[in-house]
């Protein structure tokens, strides 16, 4: 796997070494919490506003 | 011809149901960008900073901009209009209006041209992972050699591209072209509904084996995560001095990136919904399917595309390898990843591109063509309800027009970035903002919000009213000043390219051919709408009311 990086001329820098930490983790959380609960939300309104599966063409 | 050889609204077509239109529209929505240019564009624009930008962007234009094109398509669907030109003009009285709406018919052509293209590679690396042709080929090298990168083609040295790359293009637009003839309910609708949870399968797989890879030299793959999550870079969205620091990149330009890949994500801005839209019945709701499309690109988005590409590369080759990865435009898809396969042993093989990497430019090809198809709806359909032509014949002009503007596209280095560049960048914001000002203020807020209303499942909170009004366009207003000041300018007058790079000799040939075929393309359909206003096809909604539905 080092081999990867040397093939691509490349060598991790420390001081760009991303950090997460608690803030991290609670913006990741509450932004996947989020979407989450508006996809479950909107489905689940979509398929009860429509229990028949719902056509929406008559013909 | 008359006008009475155009399809009335009756016989128009129609989604064969809900979930099959949330589905296309979904389709339509997550693309390429949510795997390709989202991790790209976070990793090069403030990482954690872009993020705060991002969903910011998300509330105050997504979502309102979601709306109002659904709403602009319902109304304009209800008048026998498919397209732009004629929904335009159901909303003003105003002529040119029709001429300002030929935008969005060509927009969505310009960025389909080059967009097949790039989505045949998809399904060229797809199929060459599954019968091991990448497997232990140096990535780099393959991708130079498959693209025909470096010229000699056809014994031109001038020429890049080869007979590979043509050969998976030509059967990509093949397929396209037989979905789109196919129509709606039995084309578009069926690929939705098939290849979306094909999709999110892939996506979950590869997720799945990304979050369980082993550290590698004390880096995981939850590390790699917090390239778009730490929180102490969200000082440089207000701190200059501190993005230039760390990013290299001005606040402003972290905060136009951010709201850039809002516009590209959600397809907004491009003419495509409005075109889905319109085949939704007048009192049918849209505020409540509108929001699930938006829901289903930033879950396949944020929460998919975030984990798989940085997390994966960034385990492999650290943040100076993610930093390089997506520094170049398909770098990361199509040279970092497979070389990140090609470490991870799998069921017993020492390499794992054969069944990741098929995964991997497998959901790429899906999320690609259900794109691509949307992207091509608008020019079908306005040459079925405005010039009345059958579905057949209009697909087949729609595929003789992409085949012959792709071929600079693939032959010629720069005309790619070029498109994209005007098209699907800048081109989306300006004509977004053409979009809110018709519908908010000449059409009128109140009229615009219970029009979005109409047949509604959901009451949106009336602060989006205030928001859409408002701060949509003075944004967008902002967004074109200083995008044209800082980086349009630059690269309308050849001293910077797209990417920010001086242009080449070659890549300045490139971007003249790039923007002679984008002003030949506009011309072309300005002449059209003129021809089709002169036939009388636009007198039905040239007087209308804004209070007026039937």
């Amino acid at each position: 796997m080092n081999d990867l990086a040397s093939t691509l001329g490349l060598q991790a820098a420390a001081d760009l070494t991303p950090v997460m930490g608690l803030g991290g983790w609670l913006f990741m959380g509450l932004a996947w919490l989020a979407v989450t609960i508006l996809l479950v939300w909107s489905y689940v309104r979509v398929l009860s506003g429509s229990a028949d599966g719902s056509d929406t063409d008559p013909s | 011809m008359t006008t009475t050889d155009y399809a009335p609204p009756e016989e128009r077509e129609r989604w064969g149901s809900r979930i099959g239109l949330i589905l296309a529209m979904a389709g339509n929505a997550v693309g390429l960008g949510n795997f390709l240019r989202f991790p790209n564009q976070a990793a090069q624009n403030g990482q954690g900073a872009f993020m705060v930008a991002y969903f910011i962007s998300l509330l105050l234009l997504g979502i309102p901009l979601m709306w109002m094109e659904w709403g602009i398509g319902r109304r304009g669907g209800h008048f026998g209009f498919s397209t732009c030109p004629g929904m335009f003009q159901s909303l003003t009285r105003a002529k040119w209006v029709k001429f300002a709406g030929a935008i969005g018919v060509v927009m969505p052509l310009l960025i389909v041209i080059y967009y097949v293209y790039i989505e045949s590679w998809t399904l060229g690396y797809a199929v060459q992972s599954a019968t091991g042709v990448l497997t232990g080929d140096d990535p780099a090298a393959h991708f130079k050699r498959y693209l025909g990168d470096g010229g000699g083609f056809l014994g031109f040295e001038s020429l890049q591209g080869s007979w590979e790359a043509y050969g998976f293009f030509g059967i990509t637009i093949a397929v396209n072209l037989w979905v789109l003839s196919r129509g709606l309910s039995k084309g578009i609708e069926v690929i939705a509904k098939i290849g979306m949870p094909i999709l999110l399968l892939c996506a979950v797989a590869l997720v799945a084996r990304v979050l369980s890879l082993p550290d590698v030299d004390g880096r995981t793959a939850l590390d790699g995560l917090a390239i778009y999550w730490d929180p102490s870079q969200w000082k440089a969205l207000f701190d200059n001095a501190l993005a230039e620091d760390l990013f290299g990149r001005t606040s402003a330009i972290i905060w136009l990136a951010a709201a850039g890949q809002i516009f590209f994500t959600l397809s907004v801005g491009s003419g495509a919904i409005n075109t889905y839209a319109s085949y939704v019945k007048r009192d049918e709701d849209v505020a409540l399917t509108g929001l699930a499309t938006v829901s289903t690109n930033e879950f396949c988005e944020v929460i998919l595309g975030g984990t798989l590409a940085i997390p994966a590369a960034y385990v492999f080759t650290g943040m100076s390898g993610v930093m390089e990865g997506s520094g170049s435009n398909m770098g990361l898809a199509f040279i970092t990843m497979p070389d990140v396969f090609e470490q991870i042993p799998l069921f017993g093989q020492a390499s794992g591109v054969a069944i990741l990497g098929t995964l991997w430019f497998g959901l790429l090809f899906v999320a690609g063509i259900t794109s691509s198809l949307a992207l091509s709806q608008p020019t079908m359909a306005f040459f079925q309800d405005t010039m009345g032509l059958t579905r057949r014949k209009s697909a087949m002009v729609v595929g003789a027009i992409i085949l012959i503007f792709v071929q600079p596209v693939i032959l010629m280095e720069g005309v790619l970035d070029e498109i994209d560049y005007w098209a699907g960048t800048f081109g989306l914001v300006f004509f977004s903002t053409i979009e809110v000002i018709l519908f908010m203020w000449v059409f009128g807020a109140g009229n615009a919000w219970k029009e979005i209303h109409l047949g509604s499942d959901i009451r949106i909170p009336r602060i989006f009213k205030f928001i859409m009004t408002w701060v949509t366009p003075i944004v967008l207003l902002l967004m074109l000043y200083t995008w044209g000041k800082d980086v349009a300018l630059e690269v309308l007058q050849f001293r910077d390219n797209p990417n920010g790079d001086p242009y080449t000799e070659a890549g300045k040939v490139g971007a003249y051919v790039g923007r002679t075929l984008m002003i030949t393309l506009f011309a072309f359909f300005v002449v059209m709408v003129g021809v089709a206003a002169r036939r009388g096809r636009f007198k039905r909604v040239e007087h209308l009311q804004p209070e007026d539905s039937a």
